[in-house]
């Protein structure tokens, strides 16, 4: 059974980052619809942790994730998350066709976070909404791997030319990273009165091989 | 064998530069040492010192200074 077919009789089914690659070259050329409806039934196994897509049992938890004071300050966020407001944007969520939010679970199985691509056409995306429990976060490196497989999916499984992304100027943290990636400011936006950079990296700049060589020295300790 | 100094670890790993790197320095009120950079950290220091850090440990390491009473426990004098 091929990895397309393990798919397509299993929604729910589970990959490693490779084998959801060797689908893309299997499939042939394929469109970023169907390609984002593909990312939407594969759950993705990575070294220390899974990326899970999104499905409205996940609500209370995205809430919840979303609810930690750093996380919504970030986030700009106003009010609180709730379960029910969750719901409500998912339900706009599943009508898009261009958006993937992914639930992230380390391998106990506990939910750790969230990462998302959105705004996926056929040469771009933005990552955000990256959020990672802060005691997790110290754990093992969750945040350099769900940023890892987003970014690779991107690249490799999108077939994108760019990913763009949106930082509070005061998240010197996420800006640090960004940094690191190799992502460089390309604009300065104002959202709902926070200062906010704007930044992309291009495919040929991406070069992820020493920071997978660190999710890999992880690999033994978990 | 020869060991390689806390300064030169921190730096590869955080990025920045060595004469940088102080007791004081702290796990993200310096903006180079985030989550990712802590990770390569942890990596630098295992490979380094040939060491396998606990988690708490992993999670304890937020200063330079902690880093130094952390080794120690590891038999690494720095």
């Amino acid at each position: 059974m091929s990895h397309l077919d393990k798919i397509q009789d299993n929604p729910r089914a589970q990959l490693t980052l490779e084998q959801l690659l060797g689908t893309a070259t299997v499939s042939g050329p394929h469109s970023s619809e169907f390609a984002v409806q593909k990312l939407r039934e594969t759950a993705i196994s990575g070294i220390t942790l899974s990326l899970l897509p999104f499905s409205v049992e996940d609500c209370a938890e995205i809430a919840r994730l979303r609810n930690d004071p750093t996380a919504r300050y970030f986030l700009n966020q106003d009010s609180p998350s709730t379960a029910e407001s969750q719901l409500a944007w998912s339900k706009e969520y599943f009508k898009r066709t261009n958006d993937v939010l992914w639930v992230l679970k380390d391998k106990a199985g506990s939910t750790i976070g969230c990462n998302r691509v959105y705004d996926i056409d056929a040469s771009s995306a933005e990552k955000g909404s990256l959020i990672i429990d802060r005691q997790a976060s110290l754990r093992a490196p969750y945040v350099l791997e769900a940023e890892l497989l987003a970014m690779t999916i991107c690249f490799d499984f999108l077939r994108l030319d760019y990913i763009t992304t949106t930082v509070r100027d005061d998240n010197q943290s996420m800006q640090s990273i960004n940094s690191r990636f190799g992502f460089e400011k390309t604009d300065q936006v104002e959202i709902r009165v926070a200062q906010y950079s704007r930044y992309t990296l291009h495919k040929k700049v991406f070069n992820p091989t020493k920071f997978w060589s660190i999710v890999n020295h992880w690999a033994s300790k978990i | 064998m020869t060991i390689k100094p806390l300064e030169e670890i921190f730096a590869g790993a955080l990025a920045i530069d060595p004469k940088d790197v102080s007791d004081d320095l702290t796990y993200n009120v310096n903006p180079a040492w985030d989550s990712v950079s802590h990770m390569i950290l942890v990596a630098a220091l295992e490979d380094a010192y040939s060491i396998i850090l606990d988690t708490d440990d992993v999670i304890d390491l937020s200063s330079v200074r902690k880093c130094r009473e952390i080794l120690n426990k590891y038999g690494v004098a720095i």
